[in-house]
């Protein structure tokens, strides 16, 4: 979709003058790329200018916003109901993959993802009714079963986690833009330790629903962008939508891969093993939680550190691991990082256990993280 | 006489069972004692009225019950016969080779298979799965590569 900025050249953007004129101005305004496409009579931009200012937040003619108050609103799960069309894009490597996907959204946690194939077909389904997520493949006829993301509470308190963001990143408002039609406050988390991602958020002004993620990989290199194509609050929205309504032939399986959020005593305590984990890595991450579970057969210990943005993520497993796209099928530990959508991965054996620690920051961060993980 | 043979004697005698030197002591007591020839006489009519006797057949139902009494062979006289024969010995020797065998075979082809991998895939959804329980909004990317990771582990595993 066309990105239509309202910004004229002529005017600092943020200032008393720039939003007089952007919302005052009588007339279609004119922007750098033409008509604004999303132009309303200017009735309905006072209203909804006295709508937002009642917010002390989001009143767009106040001044605007400190970058933390902001945060603080962006991290708050979204308050109202909407539907849309999102653009996901991913660049891994030398690779990229892009999806198109449905949004439904119910709060205040009721979801459902619809991602498209190219062919505009359906080729998975998330829903989550407040308790359980599922991932529906239609195609498969199965439903992958799970509890549904934040539905139980971390190891890590909020406040500590928060705490965590504000120590690794500094909040920056860098003024606002338009995304689908509407216009938001953009927001960026730039990191205070070199080596780790950034990440910028278009969050609506009516609505504080984040419309735009970017997130760029320590180098600056783009990583990840997800931008709302439409966008539309709506006042309720069918309970139906967060069902799932599979035919008689689907399966229904347990994927197994919810998270437990243990502490380290726990972790040793129900696997029998001693771990000798440290509670801070390089990097200023720390320890959040772990979780046990078996795969395949195989004992599998998932150990998590934060910085209250970026996971590292490091599995402990009785057997090798490999991609299952690796026809050869046989182990070659990926000694230098290897990039891939979830981060980069890094792999390394000692003693009869094998290691994958996965991340999105530098291939040093990385590497440096490792060694202090392979000291334990 | 005051002092008799034994019935015993007497009867021995008159078997013909006595050692050759208790006959002539015997004899000469039977020449001097009337009353032990009355008693002897007394068994040798017993003996010739018995001889004459009408003998009955013992039933076969007996025979084969006192047989199976007193003639079946202890378990640990069956077993210890049993160890002597080739026929129980040979099959078992050869279980047990073919057994030591396949164990041998089976602990080296532990020791040097190449371990099954384990999908990486698989951990990479577990990751993004945990990146969906962050503080901060991933803009439905995590739940994108959850979702893709976890749908390629299923859908290769049918395949």
């Amino acid at each position: 979709m066309r990105k239509v900025k309202i910004i004229p050249a002529a005017t600092e953007p943020g200032t008393t003058k720039w939003w007089a004129r952007k919302w005052l101005k009588v007339g279609r305004p004119e922007t750098k790329a033409g008509i604004q496409k999303d132009w309303r009579p200017p009735t309905v931009l006072l209203s909804c200018l006295l709508f937002l200012a009642s917010s002390p937040i989001l009143a767009s003619a106040a001044p605007p916003p400190a970058a933390n108050d902001l945060l603080q609103a962006a991290l708050a799960d979204p308050q109202v109901a909407y539907q849309g069309r999102v653009m996901l894009t991913q660049w891994y490597g030398k690779r990229t993959r892009a999806e198109e996907a449905r949004v439904f959204f119910n709060p205040p946690n009721l979801y459902r993802w619809e991602f498209l194939s190219p062919d505009g077909q359906i080729s998975r389904v998330i829903i989550s009714d407040g308790s359980d997520e599922f991932v529906w493949l239609p195609k498969e006829h199965k439903v992958l079963k799970g509890s549904a993301a934040k539905s139980s509470p971390k190891l890590m308190v909020p406040e500590l986690e928060r705490e965590l963001l504000l120590k690794n990143y500094q909040a920056k408002l860098l003024g606002p833009d338009q995304v689908a039609g509407r216009t938001t406050w953009v927001l960026e988390l730039a990191p205070l330790i070199p080596g780790k991602p950034h990440q910028k958020f278009w969050i609506d002004q009516e609505t504080a629903v984040i419309l735009e993620t970017k997130r760029l990989g320590p180098t600056g290199a783009r990583a990840g962008l997800s931008r709302f194509a439409r966008f539309k609050p709506q006042k309720d929205m069918s309970k139906d939508l967060f069902q799932v309504k599979a035919d008689s032939m689907t399966q229904v399986i347990d994927h197994g891969l919810d998270p437990d959020f243990f502490s380290i005593k726990e972790l040793r305590h129900r696997t029998g093993k001693s771990l000798n984990l440290p509670e801070q890595l390089p990097g200023n991450f720390t320890f959040e939680s772990g979780d046990a579970y078996q795969l395949n057969e195989a004992s599998v210990r998932h150990i998590r550190y934060t910085d209250g943005l970026a996971v590292l993520s490091l599995f402990e497993t009785s057997r090798p691991v490999g991609p299952m796209l690796d026809k050869t099928r046989e182990f070659s530990p990926l000694a230098t990082p290897e990039q891939f959508s979830s981060g980069k991965v890094l792999q390394w054996k000692k003693g009869h256990q094998y290691f994958t620690l996965v991340g999105d920051v530098s291939d040093e961060l990385l590497e440096q993280i490792a060694s202090e993980l392979k000291a334990m | 006489m005051k002092e008799h043979a034994e019935a015993s004697m007497l009867s021995a005698y008159l078997d013909g069972e006595l050692m050759p030197d208790e006959r002539p002591g015997i004899e000469s007591h039977l020449a001097l004692c009337g009353s032990c020839r009355e008693e002897l006489e007394t068994l040798r009519n017993a003996k010739q009225v018995l001889a004459g006797a009408p003998r009955r057949e013992i039933p076969p139902e007996l025979i084969a019950k006192l047989e199976g009494r007193f003639l079946r062979p202890s378990w640990w006289s069956v077993f210890k016969s049993s160890l002597l024969l080739p026929r129980v010995w040979v099959p078992a020797g050869a279980m047990g080779l073919v057994a030591t065998l396949l164990l041998g075979v089976w602990i080296g082809w532990r020791q040097f298979r190449a371990p099954e991998l384990l999908p990486l895939e698989a951990l990479l959804a577990a990751h993004s799965r945990y990146v969906a329980e962050g503080l901060v909004s991933h803009g439905g990317l995590a739940t994108s590569n959850f979702s893709a990771q976890l749908a390629l582990f299923h859908t290769d595993e049918e395949g």
